[in-house]
């Protein structure tokens, strides 16, 4: 029956460019909250070995000493913070029928670039270069990255942003929100989840310094 | 032969898409699960296309009722029945 096969108008067709851009046409619900969560175990493990801190909802801190605890309670609290608030806003601004399975989900999967992010400051000489950096700064001195550094930290850069908009393609599917105003909801729920973030994780690992120094110490 | 102006059903005014999602919907006991499997997305990308296909409804079915009000004629422009699909879904 050929009214049984066609697409009825539900945007189906998957691209490259979906995938990476919004997945959630395609996952949801239980799926993309198993494979989230996935997502941030798999990158504590790749934030411990790069030496990368996650200690805020946007941040992206190598050159630290990070063990995998840390780097998954990083993970979880940036996920679980980001989650609860855009619940949230979402109830306030068009109650409807949200499942929380599909907000956490797609929110967990949105992490996924920092996957790639912390994979990218992981081979030796990378890390070294951030941890000299990192304990320049620390020591009030200015340090020229090397090459590889600056590149694996333009590309952790440019994860986050990535990240962002999956944020928000994951916002926008779980909760039917589009148009001007859930920008404005979405934006403020960041901005909120980042103050959040750095509180919470300041409090529960006592920031960077006590979380892991400069340099590997 | 019966004559006279009447008003299409609510569901009749829908396009072609949204008619085809309303039977498959129908059709599959209004269970978002299985209409997700049937198209191959997730629950969220079908049950927001449900939500835009609740609003159009609701959007023709006012329409089909004012102009009722205004010509004077019969009053049940919402094709019959036509109640609220929230009532079906998935929980």
């Amino acid at each position: 029956m050929r009214q049984e096969t066609n697409s009825a108008g539900v945007g189906r067709e998957m691209t490259v460019a979906r995938w990476l851009f919004n997945p959630f046409v395609r996952i949801g619900g239980e799926q993309a909250l198993a494979l989230g969560l996935i997502v941030i175990v798999v990158s504590g493990f790749a934030a411990a070995a790069g030496g990368v801190h996650f200690d805020g909802l946007l941040d992206f801190h190598p050159g630290y000493s990070v063990s995998f605890r840390v780097a998954v309670v990083e993970g979880v609290v940036n996920w679980s913070v980001i989650s609860v608030l855009l619940v949230l806003v979402s109830l306030l601004v068009a109650p409807r029928t949200v499942r929380l399975v599909d907000v956490a989900g797609t929110q967990a999967l949105a992490r996924f670039p920092t996957l790639l992010a912390a994979l990218a400051c992981v081979p030796p000489a990378v890390r070294r270069a951030h941890e000299e950096m990192a304990a320049a700064l620390a020591e009030g001195r200015v340090a020229i990255p090397t090459g590889a550094a600056a590149a694996a930290g333009l590309f952790g850069s440019v994860c986050v942003i990535w990240m962002v908009w999956l944020m928000w393609k994951a916002f926008s599917v779980s909760c039917n929100q589009r148009g001007g105003r859930a920008v404005a909801v979405f934006a403020a729920a960041v901005v909120a989840g980042e103050v959040a973030t750095k509180f919470l994780l300041g409090r529960l690992l006592g920031g960077l310094a006590a979380a892991g120094a400069p340099g590997g110490s | 032969m019966v004559q006279g102006d009447y008003l299409l059903p609510a569901l009749s005014r829908l396009g072609v898409e949204d008619q085809q999602f309303a039977l498959a919907f129908i059709l599959r006991s209004g269970s978002l699960k299985e209409m997700a499997r049937l198209y191959g997305v997730s629950y969220p990308t079908v049950r927001n296309r449900l939500d835009d296909l609740i609003a159009r409804l609701r959007a023709i079915i006012e329409s089909q009722e004012k102009e009722a009000a205004d010509d004077g004629v019969g009053a049940d422009a919402g094709g019959g029945g036509g109640g609220d699909t929230d009532a079906s879904r998935d929980e």
